[in-house]
């Protein structure tokens, strides 16, 4: 599993109290272990990511899982300089301490196809 | 394939003392130009003094533009500090489907109208889809750019499809001497 910690080099992003569909359904998190961060799994597939938005709380650690389910995408958060490839077969762990609430856009910057350019997902950090 | 038959996606050449530069910040998917390409283009340049000509091609543009459209080069910034230090640099990019103009020191960055579709304003809506289809004014939105002159003297012309009974060479000229002249910047 690959594993990038961008904890010393973000403005952090906070560990989420739950983690909210599009349509406000709650989907399951668990942690690591007792003490450690939330983890929040995301999934991406043409064109979508799934859930399509987060909530983090700010100041919270976090690790977001990432896996696809068909080809190679990214997950690019620009504001917070998080900027991932996500191999189909090989999860992807990014660790955040979002520290600035806002709302961020995620975009597959990893061409996938013909939807490619629509395929993003919402993080909001409160 | 391409590079089989076109060759490199990088390169560069000279035309009447111009020095111009093609970088590809599109075909690895990402967009990025990557270690390889920075290297050989910071190593391409070190041979002509700061008062050279350059001309810079790319498919996305080299700053942020709207970076939650992908309209960004992630190592955008490192290819025009190394061209910080060119007085006369020029550099035309596409992705965005639409006009655009933008300065970065002494760099100017101008982007040209699709043939195909258009993109809308990112200033104006924050959904990225092509503009609809006019079956009135079907080249609306379309277009050519042509930039004349060199260092100072750029000069922009846009110029408006019609419907042409040449193709090819032939009818891109046709289509050029109907171009109207419009002005230096945005």
């Amino acid at each position: 599993m690959k594993t990038r910690d961008y904890r010393k080099s973000l403005p952090a992003i906070a560990a989420c109290a739950a983690v909210v569909l599009a349509g406000g359904a709650m989907v399951s998190s668990h942690r690591a272990n007792a003490a450690g961060p939330q983890i929040v799994e995301i999934k991406a597939k043409k064109f979508d990511f799934s859930p399509a938005e987060i909530v983090l709380k700010k100041g919270e650690p976090v690790i977001l899982r990432l896996t696809s389910e068909d080809r190679t995408h990214g997950f690019l958060i620009k504001p917070l300089n998080v900027d991932a490839d996500i191999a189909p077969g090989h999860p992807t762990d990014i660790s955040l301490v979002p520290n600035a609430a806002g709302e961020y856009v995620v975009i597959c910057d990893h061409y996938c196809g013909i939807g490619h350019g629509n395929m993003k997902m919402k993080v909001t950090v409160r | 394939m391409f590079r089989e038959f076109m060759g490199p996606t990088f390169y560069s050449f000279d035309h009447r003392g111009v020095h111009f530069i093609a970088l590809d910040n599109v075909s690895s998917g990402k967009p990025a130009i990557g270690a390889e390409q920075l290297v050989w283009m910071k190593s391409d340049l070190a041979r002509f003094p700061a008062s050279a000509p350059i001309v810079v091609f790319t498919h996305r543009p080299l700053f942020d533009l709207k970076p939650e459209w992908e309209w960004f080069t992630s190592d955008g910034d490192e290819v025009l500090d190394a061209l910080s230090a060119y007085e006369n640099v020029t550099i035309l990019y596409g992705h965005i489907h639409r006009e655009n103009f933008h300065r970065h020191g002494g760099a100017r960055m101008y982007a040209a109208r699709s043939l195909i579709f258009a993109f809308p304003d990112p200033a104006t809506t924050a959904v990225k889809k092509p503009l609809p289809f006019d079956q009135r004014a079907p080249f609306r939105n379309l277009g050519l750019r042509v930039v004349k002159g060199r260092n100072d003297d750029l000069h922009i012309e846009d110029v408006e499809l019609t419907i042409n009974e040449y193709s090819g060479t032939v009818g891109m000229d046709r289509m050029l001497k109907h171009g109207k002249a419009d002005s230096v910047d945005e």
